[in-house]
């Protein structure tokens, strides 16, 4: 499958150094639309960091970033381009480790949130979408709850949902099912395989879950040391794989 | 109760006696329990009728001949909670030898406390030579029983003690009314206007003191360590007195309006100057608050497009609010009562109102008990509003089936079904459920090896009910 549309996510050299240490080395990546780029390698090689990097959540030391035809540079920052990042934001969903939800919400009220207070949606029209979602991911009965109620597995669902509502251009995950008990995992690559296939929703993973990357992934990047080492599709990492490096890890998580 | 007198059968050559034998030791441990409580009743209506006696100039017994009944009294109970039996034939003889005192001038009540006593041991009698008796007993008796009974001898000693020391209360119930309507309003307002100042100094504060703003990080700075640093009676004179003199200094230059607006009234100056020393204290209580709710919040709100305002109030601070209200709650109660100190400029709530009472008619200790009363009670109030507060915020922190774990727990009586062949063992101190009871905890180990355990505080665990599985 080939991708021809317009990239979505567009990076270039992307650089981040906290204080002496330099996570990122120079980075270049494009997203195109419905594609599902799985970002993997050893912890502490900055691909956490660079999902971080694409929604600010850490300011890129040097490069430039866009998404959505948002176009931002790394550096200091003026209030035009905080009100820029802020829209930027709205066009990526983010699903994080430890999910982060709002405890003091109830499942459809995390769920709202966004829309309601950010894009400004009418309730009822946020209302109704959040349900929708919630079905999507199979927790509409637990619209009411509050998330403590919920296993780790529902609460990174809801998350999942809530950053859907906010109906985003791309899908940002950061290890989204390190944190979950083995046997809660499955029910979150489900929720997000359907993402991929049924929304054509435009993804970047980073997992280590090797199964959901050989299946659902259109690309992979393997992270070394701050740049991608090697990068292609699941059949080349996995059956052609070029660089020494990616082999050694690979061989350790499969 | 009645379950007490269920056999449990003891272990095939096992001499101890059982615990639980064919006779309901727990309730003849009862009898033991209340004897050795009548002798510390005993003991302390000795030293109050003594009190009474010297205080009225009666023709009565001797101090001495009290002051043996008061020791004699506590020996009798300490001998009766010995659990020995010779502590047991010793109280007895002490009740007798009380009830048979030969000194003069029966001034009554003795005899009858001794009655009591020995129909009680009496009654007790078979639980003798069972050391444990006592204790079972004991859990018989819900721990809030227990400490109501503390807590009414507590109420009688002192309303005993303040009449005899000719307590005027015709004196209290002409005043009391009116202290309380003149003073108690204005003590009000000052608590309520100053914690809404200090909510408000504090929230800016805090904010002040996490911005990467230099001017608003200094300045907050200088204010929570000027006003946390100072007595809040230095700063309330400087507040009313010192401004008012850089008032009069100003007078007739240019900044004389600026002069007279510093100028305060008294009860505007007390409330000022408790709004911003409160206020200090309370930034750091908000700072901690907002500070606790975790960076993941702040980066989801982030991830959503808010901005740092939104991210605040809708995000951050409702989560804030349910660790600041506990702490608030007791600054706002410390709060009711520093306010008193307003009377240091001549401000007229309750205390002063209490205290020019009764400085007037020589009734200092009359007044100032009604005045600590009114601010206690005020207090109880507070406290009563902060716990249900506390409770509703705690919505979305409860899992199921963990609300009112204590409560449930708490209600459970102690004694065991019969376990097929039970082991039993009593251990005192053993911790046991969540209350803060007194420890000791009775462990029943049936054969298939699952314990329950009993705690004399009166709560139950059994097995599949271990908190620990929810």
């Amino acid at each position: 499958m080939t991708f021809d549309g317009e990239a979505v996510v567009k990076i270039r050299g992307l650089h981040k150094r906290f204080g002496a240490l330099e996570v990122l080395k120079g980075v270049d990546m494009e997203v195109r639309q419905g594609e599902v780029v799985v970002i993997f390698g050893r912890s502490g090689s900055g691909k956490s960091t660079l999902l971080r990097c694409v929604n600010f959540l850490e300011d890129p030391t040097e490069g430039t970033i866009e998404v959505a035809g948002i176009q931002l540079e790394g550096g200091h920052r003026t209030k035009q381009q905080r009100d820029k990042i802020r829209k930027l934001r709205t066009h990526c969903g983010m699903v994080f480790q430890q999910f982060n939800l709002f405890p003091h919400m109830t499942v459809i009220g995390n769920v709202i949130e966004g829309p309601i207070r950010v894009k400004g949606v009418p309730e009822k029209d946020a209302h109704a979408l959040g349900m929708e979602l919630l079905s999507k991911v199979g927790l509409a009965e637990k619209a009411e709850e509050y998330p403590i109620r919920l296993s780790g597995g529902q609460q990174q669902r809801v998350a999942i949902a809530r950053a859907l509502a906010m109906e985003p251009d791309v899908m940002l995950f950061d290890e989204p099912t390190s944190a979950l008990d083995p046997e809660l995992i499955g029910e979150v690559l489900a929720a997000m395989r359907s993402l991929a296939t049924e929304l054509h929703m435009t993804m970047m993973v980073v997992t280590h879950e090797m199964g959901f990357a050989r299946e659902v992934a259109n690309r992979m990047c393997f992270f070394h040391e701050g740049v991608i080492l090697e990068e292609g599709s699941p059949t080349d990492l996995f059956e052609h794989t070029r660089e020494p490096e990616t082999k050694k890890f690979l061989e350790a998580v499969l | 109760m009645a379950d007490a007198t269920t056999a449990a059968p003891t272990r095939a050559g096992d001499s101890r006696p059982s615990l639980l034998p064919e006779d309901d030791l727990g309730r003849r441990g009862l009898f033991l329990m209340l004897a050795g409580w009548v002798f510390v009743l005993q003991a302390i209506h000795a030293g109050l009728r003594m009190l009474e006696d010297v205080m009225n100039g009666l023709p009565s017994w001797p101090v001495w001949a009290y002051s043996s009944i008061v020791v004699l009294s506590i020996i009798a109970a300490g001998l009766v909670f010995s659990s020995r039996s010779w502590g047991f034939y010793g109280a007895a003889a002490i009740a007798v030898l009380i009830a048979v005192w030969p000194l003069p001038a029966p001034t009554g009540g003795f005899v009858v406390f001794s009655g009591i006593e020995l129909v009680l041991l009496a009654l007790g009698m078979r639980a003798v030579g069972h050391p444990e008796a006592i204790q079972l007993a004991a859990a018989t008796v819900p721990w809030r029983a227990r400490v109501g009974v503390v807590q009414a001898v507590i109420a009688i000693v002192l309303v005993r003690v303040f009449l005899a020391l000719e307590f005027d209360i015709p004196w209290i119930r002409e005043h009391a009314w009116n202290i309380i309507s003149k003073g108690l309003p204005l003590t009000l307002l000052i608590s309520v206007i100053a914690i809404a100042l200090a909510i408000v100094f504090a929230l800016f504060g805090a904010l002040a003191r996490m911005s990467r703003n230099p001017v608003a990080y200094g300045l907050a700075g200088f204010y929570t360590s000027f006003f946390r640093g100072t007595p809040l009676i230095v700063q309330i004179f400087l507040i009313y007195f010192g401004l008012a003199e850089i008032g009069v200094r100003v007078r007739g230059t240019p900044l004389e309006p600026f002069g007279n607006l510093i100028t305060l009234e008294n009860t505007i100056a007390a409330i000022i100057a408790i709004g911003l020393n409160y206020g200090a204290y309370m930034t750091e209580i908000f700072r901690a608050g907002i500070q606790s709710v975790g960076h993941g919040q702040a980066e989801a709100a982030d991830a959503l497009g808010m901005s740092y305002g939104l991210r605040m109030r809708r995000i951050v601070l409702p989560q804030a609010v349910r660790v600041i209200i506990p702490p608030t709650g007791n600054e706002f109660i410390a709060m009711t009562k520093d306010s008193a100190l307003a009377f240091t400029i001549g401000v007229l709530e309750l205390f002063r109102r209490g205290d020019l009472a009764g400085r007037e008619d020589f009734r200092g200790f009359e007044a100032y008990l009604i005045v600590a009363a009114v601010y206690w009670a005020m207090t109880g109030v507070l406290t009563f509003f902060q716990a249900r507060l506390e409770r509703k915020m705690g919505r979305g922190y409860v899992r199921a089936g963990e609300a009112g774990t204590k409560r449930t727990a708490r209600k459970r009586t102690y004694l065991p079904t019969p376990a097929a062949q039970p082991g039993v063992t009593f251990v005192p101190g053993a911790g046991h459920g969540s209350g803060g009871g007194p420890g000791g905890a009775i462990f029943v180990t049936d054969d298939e090896g699952s314990t329950r355990s009993f705690g004399i505080d009166g709560t139950t665990s059994e097995p599949g009910r271990d908190e620990d599985e929810r």
